[in-house]
């Protein structure tokens, strides 16, 4: 089981990303729908969760700010970005993700990505 | 000849003559109307008679014994080659009589229209021992006569070598005279057309009567430059255009003849036709293009103009500058290289681009970018100009709206891709969801299976569009790539998409170490290749097989997809690939896939194309074709 922290600006992706990581066992420890509110959430949290699924294009902060900001911070964070823009990923790995997952996947694809994290 | 004793003769001991026949001498010499002078060879005036004296206003020991070049022509030296035409020299030299033309140059006090004449005088031992110079004034009919005599030679050699035609009519309109130039238009000979009528003459060569009437009409061309146009056709059928400009000659307000003077004008014509027609082609653009355009014949006169470069130098209307020289709106300074650049244009088919300094009627001058390109016909031959010029305002206005345009339609449609992107998450993980639950029937699982792969088409459409406009836009880069990393991310993709269906993929390429000229986007390619194969495929194990293999000059890659599904027929093996030139949704279109795979491997500076996996039998599977550069 691994606990996750989901960043989006899509309420319903959160209710999807529950229901997703609980068909593995999997907790959803935490949410913010904006930068800010991540970072907020985040810094004072207390434990760290394991893995955060952040998204890119959100209002106040995007992920990739949110991202480099948190791993200065907390360079131990495990973080998979998740977005619908491609063009974001190399600027994502780079800055220190995991893993990238473009928008849409399916199950299959999410599930395989985890498994290839030991997840 | 004349031939002088030496004896008494006053200060001229050479001269001797018995009394009588020296004072008949005398009388002669000093009552002669006409000027004497007698010169030694050292050039000493001997002699000359009252006549000279009274010319001049000289006294008789002012002069004799002096220098005739001092007192005659101002000189401290005899005169050369270069100065007056002296015949001392000549005579001294010839022993012969030289006579001049009338003097055109003036020489002291002498009056021009004169004919001056040297004669030998020789000693007794038969050497010239003196020159008789005699100066006799023409009457002004002679000199009129003789100036004429030479105007009538240098008109000949201007008629006769003219460029132009030129025809003397009389008054009745009989041709007087014609020179070879205009018999050359005319295809004729001399007797077919003097002293023929001007109308019968030229209707048999069909001109119109407006034009002939034209000709005679004195109200039109009174000197007021007006020029007539005539069509005609010469003696040879050859039609012709020609630019005529008639003349009365009067003297005392009457008419005594006319001449037209005629110019071949038939090849600018011809060519102002075929540039006229090259206008009409490109009406549309010429008319709606903001910038100033201009069309110009050969030597630069104006054949068409659009609003916006009449706008540019102030023209209200065509007339104003249609059939004149484009050189003259430029300035003064900048025309002569205006005209070396436009022979360059023309001579070396270089397409020129220059700022210079022009005139406008409104704007006074001013610096324009003018950019200009010979115009050939269809057998190469040139014609004429395109010349567009830009004012740097407007166009970098235009150009910078047509920029942030560009970008803002791009913006759109990456909002528009990304929230799409979005949206279609939540429907595709809720329908998978759906579809993994036991609450549903059958029947709504293939409903939601429907959702579930509307979604996926949805996605892929307008991922698909999305890179086309990267690829039209240039925004996709090549660089080199390895073969294998590609074909090994869409082959895991496919086994993630497809995890329930038996799935063979059979190559070599762990091995291969080849990179090609590509981007990633390729791997998008072969995943939609192998999708398709899967997607359109009834047998129980999908069967892949991927080959490669160098072409013959080595510089391509050569990769084959082979799979065993349903095939393509022929109709569709081309088609398929040209989504929105078709018009219309072919049977097996995934949508925007294979049109997109194509244009990826066209960036790549590839090929891609299908044929029958096995010949002439489609239905045993297709073999997808891609080649793509090698990289060393």
């Amino acid at each position: 089981m691994a606990t996750f922290f989901i960043v989006d600006d899509e309420p319903i992706l959160h209710e999807l990303y529950h229901d997703i990581l609980r068909m593995k066992g999997h907790e959803v420890c935490g949410e913010a729908y904006n930068g800010s509110e991540c970072i907020e959430k985040l810094f004072n949290s207390r434990p760290d969760p394991e893995y955060i699924i952040m998204d890119h294009r959100m209002p106040l902060k995007n992920g990739l700010e949110v991202m480099k900001y948190l791993l200065k911070v907390k360079p131990q964070l495990k973080i998979i970005f998740v977005s619908a823009d491609t063009s974001i990923k190399k600027r994502a790995i780079d800055a220190g993700a995991i893993m990238f997952l473009r928008k849409p996947f399916n199950l299959n694809t999410f599930f395989l990505s985890l498994s290839k994290l030991n997840i | 000849m004349a031939s002088i004793n030496n004896g008494n003769s006053g200060n001229n001991p050479d001269f001797k003559f018995n009394g009588r026949t020296k004072n008949l001498l005398e009388n002669i010499f000093n009552t002669m109307n006409d000027e004497l002078i007698v010169v030694d060879k050292n050039f000493i005036i001997r002699e000359v008679n009252d006549y000279f004296l009274d010319q001049y206003g000289w006294k008789r020991d002012e002069i004799i014994g002096k220098f005739c070049y001092r007192i005659l022509h101002e000189k401290d030296e005899p005169c050369s080659e270069n100065d007056f035409k002296c015949p001392l020299k000549k005579v001294f030299e010839t022993g012969q009589p030289v006579h001049l033309k009338p003097s055109s140059t003036k020489q002291k006090d002498r009056k021009s229209g004169s004919v001056y004449s040297a004669f030998p005088l020789l000693g007794e031992d038969g050497e010239v021992k003196y020159m008789v110079g005699l100066t006799r004034e023409l009457t002004e009919f002679q000199y009129t006569d003789n100036l004429l005599k030479d105007s009538e030679e240098e008109f000949k050699l201007l008629f006769n070598d003219s460029n132009v035609g030129i025809m003397f009519l009389d008054p009745t309109g009989n041709v007087i005279d014609i020179n070879p130039k205009f018999l050359e238009i005319l295809a004729c000979d001399r007797w077919e057309v003097v002293e023929k009528n001007f109308f019968v003459l030229f209707s048999t060569l069909k001109m119109n009567s407006v034009d002939m009437l034209s000709t005679f009409d004195d109200d039109i061309h009174l000197d007021n430059g007006k020029n007539i146009e005539w069509k005609i056709s010469n003696r040879k059928g050859k039609q012709l255009y020609l630019l005529a400009h008639p003349s009365p000659i009067r003297k005392n307000d009457v008419i005594i003849g006319r001449y037209v003077v005629v110019e071949d004008i038939t090849e600018q014509k011809n060519t102002q036709k075929v540039l006229g027609e090259y206008t009409e082609v490109i009406k549309d653009i010429f008319e709606s293009i903001s910038v100033g355009m201009a069309i110009s014949d050969l030597e630069g006169n104006i054949v068409e103009i659009n609003e916006p470069a009449m706008a540019l130098f102030g023209f209200n209307s065509r007339e104003e500058i249609v059939g004149k020289s484009g050189l003259e709106l430029l300035s003064d300074g900048d025309r002569s290289k205006a005209y070396q650049d436009m022979l360059k244009r023309r001579y070396h088919d270089e397409t020129h681009d220059s700022k210079y300094k022009v005139k406008s009627k409104t704007k006074g001058e001013f610096d324009l970018n003018i950019s200009s390109s010979l115009i050939k016909d269809k057998d190469g031959n040139p014609l004429g100009f395109m010349v567009i010029s830009k004012d740097d305002g407007k166009q970098k206005g235009s150009e910078k709206q047509l920029i942030e345009d560009k970008k803002r339609m791009e913006l759109y449609l990456d909002q528009i891709t990304h929230d799409v992107f979005n949206f279609n998450q939540s429907i595709i993980t809720s329908s998978e969801l759906l579809l993994n639950g036991d609450d549903l029937s059958e029947q709504q699982k293939k409903y939601v299976k429907l959702t579930l792969d509307q979604a996926k088409t949805i996605s892929n459409y307008i991922f698909n569009t999305k890179k086309l406009a990267e690829i039209e836009s240039g925004d996709l880069k090549i660089h080199s790539v390895d073969l294998y990393k590609l074909f090994s991310a869409a082959m895991s993709r496919l086994y993630q998409s497809y995890s329930r269906r038996p799935i063979e993929i059979n190559h070599q390429l762990q091995d291969s170490n080849i990179c090609i000229q590509g981007n990633e986007l390729l791997e998008h390619v072969f995943y939609n290749i192998f999708n398709n194969a899967v997607k359109y495929n009834k047998n129980e194990v999908v069967t892949i097989d991927i080959s490669y293999s160098l072409n013959k000059d080595e510089k391509f890659w050569k990769i084959e997809i082979m799979d065993n599904g349903y095939g393509l027929p022929d109709i569709l093996k081309k088609s398929i690939f040209d989504h929105f030139k078709s018009g219309k949704k072919n049977g097996t279109s995934t949508g925007l896939g294979l049109t997109l795979s194509k244009e990826v491997v066209k960036l790549c500076g590839g090929e891609i194309w299908i044929e029958d996996r096995v010949k002439n039998d489609f239905s045993q599977g297709s073999n997808f074709i891609i080649k793509l550069p090698r990289v060393s």
